[in-house]
């Protein structure tokens, strides 16, 4: 009966061969030196020239690390805070209230980044911000938020909790629901507190689940954020040196000549270090399970 | 069910209320300051920023976006797409996480690593242009609206991992009476399975709805518009107005107050839909109680 | 009974299933059913061989031609183009359709577009969007040969001259658009303050005296301020480091790009480092120190026009050189504060400034356009026939403009520009061909009239080079991301002079570690090589 599982499949497969298979032979643009006349194909070849301005660039080092740290610090907290306001919103008696908290906690999704640095810029303003403000009507010293880069990884973090959490609470959400209620009958008559019950039942059964977007977004971990930094950093670039990501340094090295190989390069190595760290985390994943089954394959 | 209402659980049960309406709080005001400040007038805007409460109550905004003619043909648009979109990928979807999240099918491992190399590679955006525009023939039609997001691999992962959640006992019995994959899919898992299935539809529901990519690349015709298409031209249109300095005729150009107005005005419907979708959530919760 | 449900749902299932797929996959045209013709075609319409010479009597094959164009789709388009269509096919037999891009989506549109090889003739493109790329990588299709032949009025109108330095790699692609030939600076301001704190236009002859003026109103009136940024603020050395010198920059709308002659000498030299920007970031330095301008508009995301309509604090500033737009601005400030009025003065207009006489924006046929020459007597027509031109620029009359005159216009009462039909002269047709505003004072025609003179710039001694990115395209990249990086932090002049300098100190460091030597001797070699020929 495999037949039926494979035919429920295909529909599927199908679709990926279509729009994204079929397409993925553009990755040789990183290699080309492009031309319109000649299309993908015809044009001449470049070697490992449109690698060059990246590789050899003095940014090199900064834009990784940023890159890097950032999405892991949103990796990581912002796992733990949405676990952990799943966790806190099922332990809410009032399930109307429940539904009211997480409605509450979605609107931030909605509201672009765009407008969010117009809210940010009137809370971070030096003269007349409002956490400038408040600070002055307690007696203490301004900030300088715009020029101080130290801060601005925490602040990101901040912003980006405030923005996606929500997001991440539905799907924790109902990966608990689904939980089957047996597993607390049986370890309540066992005599576990409430705490424990979450901590030896719930955090587990929803350990595939976190391990699944854990792994998938640790693929991404080479992609900056760029509608986020983009939009919240623009081009201050007193702020670069702790938020300049890969993404922003090469929106802004292709201004000028906006080069196609360029850019389809450094994505092609952002594509083969997310592979990699994929691989290596499923690895990971597989020594330290029981079953010998890594996350994702 | 005899529940211990200790000291120590009321009081947790207290800061748990008073953490989540600080946190509420905290994402309902910058969505109510937005609202307030789409009924402000652009004047008040620039001097103060934002208006929680308008000052001077103007609907100037709102009028900017709902003058254009085509606006109620877009909402049209978005809300076919949308509808049609999610039931679509929704089935697409849950049909290629099902057979995935069964650990006996053979060559399991290389689909998954099929699927997840899309969301590492790929070719860029002139191939995929291309494919759709020109060997698809797929510009200026509703399909090209919904067939390049009919999968989306992160919500087939995650489905998946729903799935995989089901019990094997209860699809090893079923299997036994005789019942096809299919079929136990249909009658049994995805019953209880909705919370899963109504998160990726939801997803998918909002992807649909904001999207504004496919439509910018291959609608020309101003039938097929969808509302954040229709939208962002006019906002970009406006910006690039008021910053060409011969058509200084403008002061009400309301760049802010319709950022905030097209906010509003692209957030509406889902807010409607959420709380239908939102009793979904828990409804395999009672499914599951019985299957025990 | 639940049989039959479900064997009746497993086959719409499959159907529906079978369904997408087969949409997805067909190559059918599908698009036959839902799509809207987005071309007029007139009975017996085809793409057809382009005719041969135009003449007035002979009857050409009609054709559709298709353009695309930044913005958004003006009020009244259908109407408007009906009407433009039927002089079109009645003079050269053909009907135009025009395609418009969101701004911020168009550089990348128009690449994508390209490279797929679509179907359309013609669209704008300028240096400051991606001119330089569509160049170089063959998205423009070269018009030498058949430029002058079917667009002989045009042709003529911009002179031969013109066109010539205009041309990449000896031919001529782009149909440049000519507007200001270039931009001397000045001042702009509130002319009720300075006649009230008694200043007059001729008292503004160096910068010194702007600070000066902004000074003195300040200290007499705390709510104003001398200077503000802007979103679209990146810095402004251009227009105060070099005033008074003869400048050119390489390319010559791009003023990122370190390596530019000054004294209309083939030298080339990083303008960054030179003595006058070094004097201009301290001179910028003063001013943010002094608390003259508002330091927190430096993060600000407004735009210039909006702020300029809008802003009656502000007491100055430098920039452009007015094209039409003060009896506007005046009129935007007076309804905020009344008695308010804007005026400009020129702050180097002894000086001849050099021009190479290129154009900042064109109009390009695209390589893939079946009628090349019906393009090319369209844009023509525009140029040769007022009422196409009123009608392709300004819509209908009395309903979209009024006719103020030959060659000037107002709107009717109580309509703007984003109510009214309209498209853009500088995309399709020279400055002069345009109406100017009937509000224009006379400070923008004076303006108007000197940017626009040749005798009032001096021919540059590099005038007809364009310079080949190709060699030295990864240094350009890396330097371009560095100058972006630095550039408005260092000339809005914010910090303590020692955090300025260290920024300067870092800023070159980085500029050196980007390659930019190499992209300094790369312009000088082929600027020699050029001269040398």
């Amino acid at each position: 009966m495999n037949r039926t599982l494979y035919l429920m499949a295909l529909p599927g497969i199908l679709f990926f061969f279509v729009f994204c298979y079929l397409p993925m032979f553009g990755v040789i643009i990183a290699f080309k030196n492009y031309n319109f006349q000649g299309g993908i194909l015809g044009s001449p070849w470049a070697g490992f020239d449109n690698f060059e301005f990246f590789f050899t660039s003095p940014d090199l080092f900064r834009v990784t690390y940023n890159t890097l740290f950032l999405n892991a610090l949103f990796i990581v907290v912002g796992t733990a805070v949405a676990v952990g306001a799943a966790v806190l919103l099922n332990e809410i008696r009032s399930k109307y209230g429940a539904r009211i908290f997480q409605t509450l906690i979605f609107f931030p999704y909605f509201i672009s980044w765009i407008v969010v640095a117009l809210f940010l810029g009137t809370f971070l303003a030096y003269e007349k911000g409002i956490i400038n403000r408040l600070l002055v009507d307690v007696g203490l010293e301004r900030f300088d938020f715009m020029n101080s880069p130290a801060v601005w990884p925490a602040v990101l973090v901040i912003v980006y909790l405030w923005k996606s959490t929500g997001y991440g609470v539905i799907i924790y959400l109902a990966a608990i629901s689904g939980i089957n209620p047996d597993y607390y009958e049986a370890a309540r008559i066992d005599g576990a507190s409430r705490l424990q019950q979450v901590l030896r039942i719930l955090l587990p059964q929803l350990r595939p689940t976190i391990l699944v977007l854990f792994i998938l977004a640790v693929g991404r971990i080479f992609y900056g954020d760029f509608g986020m930094i983009y939009a919240l950093v623009g081009d201050n670039g007193q702020l670069y040196s702790t938020t300049d990501v890969i993404d922003t340094y090469v929106f802004r090295s292709m201004r000028t000549l906006g080069d196609m190989g360029m850019t389809s390069a450094v994505g092609l190595y952002q594509s083969l270090m997310g592979m990699l760290m994929i691989l290596i985390t499923n690895w990971i994943s597989k020594k330290l399970s029981d079953e010998k089954q890594g996350v994702l394959f | 069910m005899v529940e211990h209402k200790s000291f120590g659980f009321r009081l947790f049960n207290m800061f748990n209320y008073l953490f989540f309406c600080v946190a509420g709080a905290a994402c309902l005001v910058p969505f109510l300051i937005v609202l307030g400040s789409s009924f402000e007038t652009e004047q008040v805007l620039k001097d103060r920023g934002f208006s929680l409460i308008p000052q001077h109550f103007t609907l100037y905004a709102y009028r900017t976006v709902f003058e254009l003619h085509t606006v109620v043909q877009s909402f049209v648009v978005s809300i076919t797409i949308t509808v049609l979109g999610t039931l679509s990928a929704l089935l697409f979807t849950a049909l290629l996480a099902y057979p995935l999240a069964q650990k006996e099918m053979k060559f399991r491992g290389w689909i998954l690593g099929y699927v997840l190399l899309t969301m590492l590679f790929s070719g860029g955006l002139v191939p995929w242009y291309i494919l759709i525009s020109k060997y698809l023939q797929l510009k200026d039609t509703l399909w090209v609206l919904i067939l390049p997001y009919l999968v989306n691999p992160f919500n087939m992962f995650v489905l998946k991992s729903f799935f995989e959640t089901i019990p094997r006992e209860i699809t090893e019995s079923a299997r036994i009476d005789g019942a096809s994959h299919l079929r136990t899919f249909l009658t049994i898992v995805a019953p209880l399975s909705t919370p899963g299935l109504a998160t990726i539809a939801l997803f998918y529901a909002l992807g649909y709805w904001n999207d504004w990519w496919l439509s910018l690349n291959f609608i020309e015709s101003d039938r097929l518009v969808p509302v954040q298409l229709l939208l962002k031209k006019m906002i970009s249109n406006l910006t690039f107005i008021s910053s060409q300095v011969d058509t200084s005729k403008f002061i009400q150009v309301p760049a802010n107050g319709v950022q905030m107005a097209t906010t509003i005005i692209s957030i509406g419907p889902i807010v409607l839909v959420y709380p239908y979708i939102q009793k979904y959530f828990v409804k395999g919760l009672t499914i599951g109680s019985i299957k025990g | 009974m639940r049989k039959k449900h479900y064997r009746s749902a497993m086959a719409a299932l499959l159907a529906l299933v079978l369904m997408l797929v087969a949409a997805g996959c067909s190559t059918s045209g599908n698009n036959d059913s839902s799509s809207s013709p987005s071309t007029t075609p007139a009975p017996g319409a085809s793409s057809a061989a382009p005719a041969s010479s135009p003449s007035a009597e002979q009857k050409l094959e009609q054709v559709s031609l298709k353009l695309l164009l930044p913005g958004d789709k003006p009020q009244h388009y259908d109407q408007v183009m009906k009407m433009l269509n039927e002089k079109l096919t009645d003079k050269i037999q053909a009907t135009l359709d025009i395609q418009y891009i969101p701004w911020d989506s168009y550089k990348d549109q128009i690449l994508v577009k390209l490279a797929a090889g679509e179907d359309f003739d013609f669209y704008y493109d300028g240096w400051w969007q991606n001119y330089a790329q569509v160049l170089a990588k063959g998205g423009a299709l070269d018009i030498t040969d058949i430029f002058q032949k079917y667009a002989p009025d045009l042709y003529n109108g911009l002179t031969e001259e013109y066109v010539n330095t205009n041309k990449y790699q000896d031919k001529v692609y782009g149909i440049p658009v000519p507007g200001p030939l270039e931009y001397p600076q000045g001042y702009n301001f509130r002319a009720d303050l300075a006649e009230k704190y008694g200043y007059t236009k001729d008292d503004f002859k160096t910068i010194e005296d702007t600070i000066e003026f902004g000074r003195k109103v300040m200290a007499a009136d705390s709510t104003r301020v001398m200077g503000r940024f802007n979103g679209e603020y990146t810095g402004n050395y251009q227009s105060v480091a070099f005033l008074g010198m003869q400048r050119e920059y390489i390319p010559s709308n791009d003023f990122n790009s370190p390596g530019m002659l000054l004294n209309n000498e083939p030298k080339v030299v990083n303008q960054f480092e030179t003595q006058q920007y070094k004097d201009f970031l301290k001179l910028q330095n003063q001013v943010w120190n002094e608390g003259l301008v508002d330091k927190d508009s430096l993060t600000s995301k407004s735009n210039v026009v909006t702020d300029s309509n809008t802003d009656v604090s502000v007491i100055g500033g430098m920039g452009n050189p007015p094209e039409g737009w003060l009896g506007d601005r005046s009129e935007a400030l007076s309804k905020i504060e009344p008695g308010a009025r804007v005026d400009f003065v020129f702050l180097e207009q002894g000086a001849k400034m050099v021009s190479s006489f290129k154009a900042g924006n064109f109009t390009v046929l695209s390589p893939y356009s079946k009628n090349p020459e019906r393009v090319l007597m369209f844009l023509n027509l525009i140029y040769a026939d007022p009422q196409v031109r009123d009608l392709y620029l300004y819509g209908i009359e009395g309903q979209d403009f009024i006719a103020v005159g030959d060659n000037q216009f107002k709107y009717p009462d109580g309509l703007d520009k984003t109510k009214v039909f309209f498209n853009e002269w500088w995309m399709v047709t020279p400055w002069s061909n345009a109406r100017l505003s009937s509000t224009a004072t006379d400070t923008d025609k004076m303006a108007m009239e000197y940017v626009t003179n040749p005798d009032n710039f001096v021919k540059s001694v590099i005038a007809g080079f364009e310079f080949n990115p190709d060699p030295v395209k990864s240094e350009i990249s890396k330097v371009s991301a560095v100058v972006t990086e630095y550039r408005k932090v260092l000339e809005s002049g914010s910090g303590t002079p020692a955090q300025q300098d260290a920024k300067y100190a870092e800023f070159i460091d980085k500029l050196k570690k980007a390659g930019v030597d190499k992209l300094i001797e790369e312009k000088q070699r082929q600027i020699d090589e050029f001269l040398n020929k």
